[in-house]
């Protein structure tokens, strides 16, 4: 099933979910890293303590990118699409229509907003093109990075994004 | 059997590899996340490319028949397969994916036909050349320990 360019995104996500099977989804990876304590960092593991969720539809990118995130230290679950993503996060199943990075970027500030919280969410783009860097900040994103995914840049923003945090 | 020669050339067919283009630094990124937990995290990898791949060059030469001119299906589908090229270095794959990519911005059939077959001659050359090179790095390995993923 063909998709429209969207962002990637990883939201790392506190919840206990299994990794849902299925159908192709927005084909983007998104980032957002959130710790529910303060993480017991080490030099080469940067990112203890974080849960993060991985939105990707393509198995080579999933398990390049999941092996990037436990390298890093975080622990990672897997959301094919941007649908799967935003119900793994809200920890209860919805019946949704496939979606892009981000509208599933909107329905989850949506979701955040009734309980007055922020994941960060980082956008991981083909390009850091003005229209495409537009979109994530009208989406609600947090940061904005190219892909490749790339081990010292996401260590930095992650770091970035959690400095930022409250 | 002399494992130091076989590891010399598996190294020698990398780096040719490398010099005539096949691959780029985001092979090495990948190699680089082999550790202990996966010690063939680097194969893995590839033989899921493979099928991930094929799997995409399947879709579009549905999608030529099936949707004539459809540029933007054309070039979304194209977009999934040049992502994973980029990530594990294909770089000669990826060369291509973007011509095909640019073709289909233009609006021709013809470029597009022509570009996604040579998409699927360097697919098949790569295919060919990264299974000799892990062919020859398993033999290289420490005696009795190799295993034979299918690719």
């Amino acid at each position: 099933m063909p998709h429209v360019r969207h962002p990637s995104h990883v939201i790392p996500d506190n919840t206990e979910t299994t990794t849902p099977g299925g159908s192709l989804g927005a084909g983007t990876s998104a980032m957002a890293a959130q710790s529910t304590s303060e993480p017991r960092t080490e030099a080469d593991k940067p990112l203890t303590g974080t849960h993060v969720l991985l939105v990707e539809d393509t198995l080579t990118l999933q398990t390049i990118g999941k092996k990037i995130l436990y390298q890093l230290g975080a622990t990672v679950e897997v959301a094919e699409d941007g649908a799967k993503a935003v119900s793994m996060f809200q920890a209860a199943l919805e019946r949704m229509p496939v979606m892009d990075g981000y509208e599933a970027t909107r329905r989850i500030r949506e979701v955040e907003n009734r309980h007055g919280i922020h994941t960060p969410i980082i956008a991981l783009t083909a390009h850091a093109m003005e229209e495409e860097m537009q979109k994530t900040i009208l989406a609600g994103m947090d940061l904005h990075l190219t892909k490749p995914m790339e081990r010292r840049s996401i260590a930095e923003a992650i770091r970035h994004v959690r400095g930022s945090q409250g | 059997m002399d494992y130091s020669n076989l590891r010399r050339q598996a190294a020698s067919m990398k780096k040719s590899l490398f010099d005539q283009g096949y691959l780029d630094e985001q092979f090495c990124q990948v190699e680089d996340l082999q550790d202990e937990a996966s010690p063939n995290f680097a194969e893995e990898v590839i033989t899921l490319f493979f099928k991930d791949s094929a799997r995409l060059i399947s879709n579009i030469e549905q999608a030529l028949e099936k949707y004539p001119k459809d540029f933007n299906k054309w070039d979304a589908y194209m977009q999934q397969l040049k992502g994973s090229c980029s990530s594990i270095g294909a770089s000669r794959m990826k060369s291509e994916c973007m011509s095909f990519r640019e073709f289909c911005g233009q609006g021709n059939v013809e470029g597009c036909m022509k570009s996604f077959q040579k998409v699927k001659r360097e697919h098949g050359v790569l295919r060919q050349k990264l299974e000799a090179y892990f062919q020859l790095l398993r033999q290289a390995g420490p005696a009795g320990a190799a295993t034979r993923p299918g690719m």
